[in-house]
């Protein structure tokens, strides 16, 4: 019986040893054969886009020709300077005049100031909406992690992302979204805004219909534009004065989307529905960009106009706000504590329940690396619990008051409201608290799997 | 003993009630309005060389460094402010320990002399001697070699390129691979980081307190949500008044451990209640 124990003993630890060794080491041919860590914003390089404002072309004009109107104010006071002599009579006769004149300049430059006050406050509110907006369709673009900075003054926005996402569809994410229904054929307007009611992008990997899967796009018209492009003229009149069938198309920001003959188009609107092909491709990471443009357009649809324009001054790659290296030395003392304390108070028995908990911070770290869940800081705060979670386990069975069964179940009844959280933030669309949820998720079933195969050996008595 | 806990809890959440009226938090330099200055040395460097440097122009404190480029060649100092003569300091001291070298390329035309850019340059680097030449690739082009300089530098270069010569050309049409840009940087709200978590902490608190009035029933509904609800605030907002009267500075480090405190708080919770019920169903 002892060596029998024995033998699961020596077995147990070799596991231990052997996925702490793959999980930190990893396995070697040539190269590391295991997937890489998927890092979020905080362990890995980001982006940094600046955007400024589009310089309107008439308030350019206004500032010109005030401009020049200060030009002309200097010249005017010059030439009243030189004819100051000459004037003097003149001046006395017309004082009452000029009193009256210099209260009406007054007063309507008064009324000017406010009317630029007024403007002023309407442009920093523009500025907010156009950043809150923004932010809005990042979040819809489930780009999950993003910081957004707006200078109130010039309207100039700063978003931090992932260094993955293309610089392609930042720019996208920054258009003004002005989604029009457009007669092609005569230019004229059908429906200039509320569009469409909703958008949404899909893959399309059934291979039904098509040769390769296939990225779609599908759009929801409102009622109003239904409305609008059923009683759209159909037929537009040519150069050589002849009638003929127009095309309608789907216009964000003076380009195109989609294209079709008139009638075609009112009964997709008929439908209420429009699906769109956004790429067809084998090529997963063709397709994959596909689907970013399709998401793309999507949260503009979704999240409407913004009310200023912009363009893009700079991009730039940072490295990480933290050092992981400083995490994981962190971890490492944290770790070597844990067994210290256990080793005191429970000698060697100690030492080596608390040896497994190495092993069960390695088979976490595997299943996140497999699971594609994103290392944050927030992950890395589930897995501490999920350890700390084990640590209480061992050490009240190793008092001996309860089985380790008994232990076990107390303790996921403890972590009830962990496994909540972990729940509701796997639905998370911010990056933070979903790789909370998805480390706590993991976490736990990792805990117990490994718990009923390793930790239950070393505790046995 | 509890009650005092409690009372002085309460304290330090009053006090740090006042600090964040009258101060506000301490928020990161980082989140902060500040300046970036982006130093593209285009070499390997030691990070903390260039601290070291920051540190002594812009004072210990003020800054915070991050290696920047796709590459990481470069660095980005995020400093409080930075006056002119705080930029040309920085740019002489990387010079002199990195000794960077660049090709500075300027569209001219077919009929330029490298002896007057040569002049204008010498001006503008304030140097004795600046070796300026007809491009290789295309003579419409003059090659001008420099150390590491800054935007006000190259302004003054294109400018005086333009006059000599009667162009227009933009400064951005220079091809120019080491130059200090500083940029204003805004602000990052708390209220927009806040909004993140906001839903769904508030979603999963409700989850859990469903969860603790059903298990927890004997113990009494008022007891259990007023004890849930009153513990949790006051342990949030007491690591919320130390962070703010501590002068912590308030970044992402921050709100995890916030985020922790919360988690741990309801998991305390949890197993109190479970040890009371399973006392008071020992004792019936």
């Amino acid at each position: 019986m002892k060596k029998n124990y024995t033998l699961k003993l020596v077995l147990a630890m070799l596991v231990v040893v052997l996925v702490s060794l793959v999980s930190f080491v990893g396995v070697y041919k040539g190269k590391n054969l295991l997937k890489e860590y998927a890092l979020g914003k905080d362990f890995s390089q980001k982006k940094v886009a600046t955007f400024v404002v589009v310089k309107d072309e008439e308030s350019e004009e206004k500032s010109e020709t005030s401009n020049e109107n200060e030009s002309s104010e200097e010249k005017s006071e010059e030439n009243a300077e030189n004819n100051e002599e000459n004037k003097a009579e003149e001046n006395e006769e017309k004082a009452s005049e000029d009193e009256k004149n210099a209260e009406n300049t007054e007063n309507s430059e008064n009324n000017e100031n406010k009317k630029e006050e007024i403007s002023e406050e309407q442009r920093k509110k523009n500025y907010v909406v156009a950043k809150n907006n923004i932010a809005k369709r990042f979040a819809a673009m489930k780009s999950e992690d993003f910081d957004i900075r707006l200078d109130e003054e010039t309207g100039t926005i700063a978003i931090e992302v992932p260094a993955n996402i293309d610089s392609a569809y930042i720019s996208q994410i920054f258009t003004k979204g002005k989604v029009e229904i457009k007669n092609t054929s005569s230019n004229d307007v059908i429906v200039d805004s509320n569009v469409f009611k909703d958008a949404s992008a899909r893959l399309d990997t059934s291979l039904s219909s098509y040769s390769k899967p296939i990225v779609i796009l599908d759009l929801k018209f409102t009622n109003d534009a239904k409305k609008k492009i059923c009683e759209a003229n159909t037929k537009y009149t040519n150069s050589e004065g002849n009638e003929e069938s127009a095309n309608f198309a789907v216009v964000i920001d003076h380009e195109t989307l989609y294209s079709d003959a008139a009638d075609t188009f009112i009964e997709s609107a008929k439908k209420g529905e429009l699906s769109l092909v956004m790429g067809q491709n084998d090529e997963k990471d063709e397709l994959e960009e596909d689907y970013q443009k399709a998401l793309a357009i999507t949260s503009i649809m979704k999240c409407g106009e913004i009310p200023v324009e912009y363009e893009i001054e700079s991009m730039d790659f940072m490295s990480a706000n933290f050092d992981l290296n400083r995490i994981i030395v962190a971890a490492i003392i944290a770790v070597a504590v844990l067994i210290i304390c256990a080793t005191v108070r429970f000698k060697l028995k100690g030492t080596l329940c608390a040896i497994s908990l190495i092993g069960l911070i390695a088979s976490i770290l595997l299943v996140l690396r497999y699971t594609n869940v994103k290392i944050t800081m927030f992950s890395i705060l589930g897995i501490a619990i999920i350890t700390g979670l084990n640590y209480f386990i061992i050490l009240k069975t190793l008092e001996a008051k309860k089985s380790f069964k008994e232990n076990f179940l107390y303790a996921l009844k403890i972590a009830v409201p962990c496994i909540i959280m972990a729940i509701v933030f796997c639905a998370s669309p911010y990056l933070q608290l979903a790789s909370f949820g998805m480390s706590m998720f993991w976490g736990l079933i990792v805990m117990c799997i490994y718990n009923v195969l390793i930790t239950r050996v070393f505790i046995r008595k | 003993m509890k009650k005092k806990v409690f009372i002085a809890s309460i304290i330090i959440i009053i006090i740090g009630i006042i600090v964040v009226i009258a101060a506000g938090f301490n928020v990161d330099l980082r989140h902060r309005a500040h300046k970036s200055i982006v130093v593209p040395l285009g070499q390997e460097y030691n990070l903390k060389d260039i601290e070291a440097i920051s540190n002594e122009i812009f004072g210990k404190n003020n800054t915070s460094l991050v290696k920047c480029g796709l590459y990481e060649d470069g660095v980005m100092i995020h400093a409080r402010e930075a006056s002119d003569e705080q930029l040309v300091s920085l740019k002489n001291k990387l010079n002199e320990k990195y000794n960077i070298s660049q090709k500075i390329l300027i569209q001219i035309g077919d009929d330029y002399n490298t002896d007057d850019v040569k002049a204008i340059a010498c001006e503008v680097f304030a140097k004795d001697d600046v070796v300026v030449e007809k491009s290789e690739d295309n003579a419409q082009y003059v090659s001008i070699e420099a150390n590491l300089i800054n935007e006000k530098e190259l302004e003054q270069l294109n400018e005086k390129i333009n006059e000599k010569y009667n162009l227009s050309n933009d400064v951005k049409s220079i091809s120019a691979s080491n130059v200090i840009a500083v940029k204003p940087i805004a602000r990052v709200r708390l209220t927009d980081m806040a909004k993140q978590y906001i839903l769904f902490v508030a979603i999963a608190t409700a989850a859990v307190l469903v969860y603790f009035v059903i298990r927890y029933k004997s113990l009494g509904l008022k007891k259990v949500l007023g004890k849930t609800i009153v513990i949790g605030s006051v342990v949030e907002l007491l690591f919320i008044s130390i962070v703010a009267i501590a002068r912590i500075p308030v970044d992402k480090f921050v709100v995890t451990i916030a985020f922790a405190i919360y988690v741990g708080v309801l998991t305390f919770l949890n197993k109190k209640f479970i040890d009371e019920t399973t006392k008071e169903a020992k004792s019936k």
